[in-house]
């Protein structure tokens, strides 16, 4: 009953951010895309990998008010437990609505490209796995179901960082925030040059080819499912043990 | 039914806030949580609501463990002093989802408290003032009808007129339907004709856990002429001395004595707030 609850409180929560989002896509499609249409010329409206936009955002929506909504939980008498199921239903919830509402648009999108050459609407997925061998509807399902597990990952992903950043005390934001790109961009890239020469970004370019550039959508889904477990598991640990900060 | 308090202890790095603390709160009864600042009053009771976890010791809500535990923690309602809620909520939406977290929530009666405090429930939290703020926050501990509520602070801010709305409602909520009250607080004299129990808490440690009665009967005072007072408790363990003009009150630790008052002097029971300094001072 109360997991119910905190859900449905959650979902109220992010549901305005995610009203904004398709409300600013929708205005910039209608702008940009009326503007050829009316005025002629060699003018395109193209809008490709939508998906792309909506991880982002996704992400952002992770890193946003863990710390609001953990306190407003913690008022209402809302065990961890329960806190972090909720999120992981209001998380997954989230993600298949999004989902769903881009596959929608680039469906829509790809209607009008046939009605009009100057308006192009295209998805992330269609470009990268556009040779698959499988039928429409189908085609569009797998899209929907696969882009789930991305935008859940990505959701996941924002929420960790969160609330790990929660459990930090100021002095180890600070080292954390500067430590981690740093590793990246400049030790990572000297430490393969000097120690592992180039083997550490070869396997690190492998791993992305795998994920992104295969020809079978799976290999990005056993990778986001892989990625969730791990996202999930951290994420629990952290949050098991968060308390109010003054 | 009660909230039972087991040995709980809790450290921050160094400093000991709370050392084996046991203590019960009974149903439906009115305490006083009195301690002095840094005692340990809102670490208490942010482990009992689960907002922080002790170290050693545990507690039980009606006999459940209330560690992760939504049953138990669904019968307890905690005001801070710290707002929880979220900033940009407005006091109407707030009510909204407090029943939605706690389906006993009297909405009406909260929306006609709001029009007695004058609070407009349109407003969002970080536009209150620290009094308003203190105010929403009672509005829901008296609209909750939980079991338990506990008050910390509950009257922040707040002008001596709107203390005395809150201390008017919260007894007539009580007699109405009776529930368990905690308050901690600092202004000690005003509630203490409204308390049925106190627990003084002192450096981590309950030092005292006793009904108001038998804790007034610890000592009492004596008001009069100076130069009579003066002579009446000199062979007495005085905590205290006030004078106005030629009348002067003595407060005196133990019992009342049982014969009658010397001829000019006046006995009675014992200013809570002196026995509280006298029991917690260093």
């Amino acid at each position: 009953m109360r997991i119910k609850t905190a859900v449905r409180y959650q979902i109220n929560d992010y549901i305005k951010p995610v009203l904004i989002y398709y409300f600013s896509i929708f205005c910039l499609t209608l702008l940009f895309g009326m503007i050829p249409l009316i005025f002629g010329g060699n003018g395109r409206f193209s809008l490709t990998g939508i998906e792309f936009i909506t991880s982002i955002f996704m992400f952002v929506l992770g890193l946003y008010s863990f710390k609001e909504v953990f306190l407003m939980m913690l008022q209402n008498g809302i065990s961890r437990k329960t806190m972090f199921l909720s999120r992981l239903l209001t998380m997954a919830s989230i993600s298949i609505i999004m989902s769903i509402m881009d596959r929608f648009i680039i469906i829509i999108g790809q209607m009008l490209s046939k009605v009009s050459d100057k308006i192009e609407i295209t998805g992330f997925y269609d470009m990268r796995f556009k040779f698959r061998n499988i039928n429409r509807i189908l085609f569009n399902l797998e899209a929907i179901f696969i882009t789930i597990f991305i935008y859940l990952a990505l959701i996941l992903f924002g929420y960790f960082i969160s609330s790990l950043y929660y459990r930090m005390n100021k002095a180890v934001k600070i080292v954390v925030s500067i430590s981690v790109p740093a590793f990246v961009f400049i030790l990572l890239p000297v430490l393969d040059y000097t120690i592992f020469e180039g083997k550490l970004i070869k396997l690190i370019n492998d791993v992305l080819k795998f994920i992104f550039a295969s020809e079978n959508p799976y290999n990005m889904l056993i990778s986001c499912i892989l990625f969730i477990v791990v996202c999930v598991v951290l994420s629990w640990i952290v949050i098991r043990k968060a308390v109010e900060k003054k | 039914m009660s909230i039972e308090v087991k040995k709980v202890i809790k450290n921050f790095g160094s400093t000991c806030a709370l050392d084996k603390v046991t203590v019960t709160f009974e149903e439906n009864k009115i305490y006083g949580l009195l301690g002095r600042n840094g005692a340990g009053k809102t670490t208490l009771l942010n482990i009992i609501t689960n907002r922080i976890f002790s170290d050693a010791g545990e507690v039980l809500i009606d006999g459940i463990p209330a560690r992760e535990n939504d049953e138990a923690l669904k019968k307890i309602y905690m005001m801070s002093e710290k707002d929880y809620y979220p900033a940009n909520m407005k006091i109407k939406d707030i009510f909204r989802w407090t029943q939605e977290f706690y389906p006993d929530f009297d909405l009406e009666y909260a929306e006609n408290l709001a029009e007695a405090f004058e609070l407009n429930i349109k407003k969002n939290v970080k536009s209150l003032s620290t009094g308003y703020s203190s105010i929403f926050k009672v509005i829901i501990a008296l609209s909750v009808n939980t079991p338990y509520v506990l008050l910390d602070e509950p009257v922040l801010g707040l002008d001596a007129n709107h203390r005395d709305m809150f201390y008017r409602y919260l007894i007539e909520k009580y007699s109405e339907t009776p529930s368990t009250y905690v308050i901690s607080t600092h202004l000690i004299e005003e509630i203490s004709n409204l308390v049925e129990h106190i627990i003084i808490i002192r450096k981590g440690k309950i030092i005292k856990d006793e009904a108001r009665e038998e804790l007034m009967s610890y000592g009492y005072t004596v008001s009069g002429k100076a130069s009579l007072v003066d002579e009446y408790v000199r062979d007495k363990n005085v905590i205290g001395l006030d004078s106005i003009g030629g009348l002067k009150s003595a407060y005196v630790m133990g019992q009342i004595p049982r014969d009658k008052a010397p001829e000019g002097l006046e006995i009675t029971k014992i200013d809570l707030q002196k026995l509280f300094i006298k029991l917690t001072d260093n």
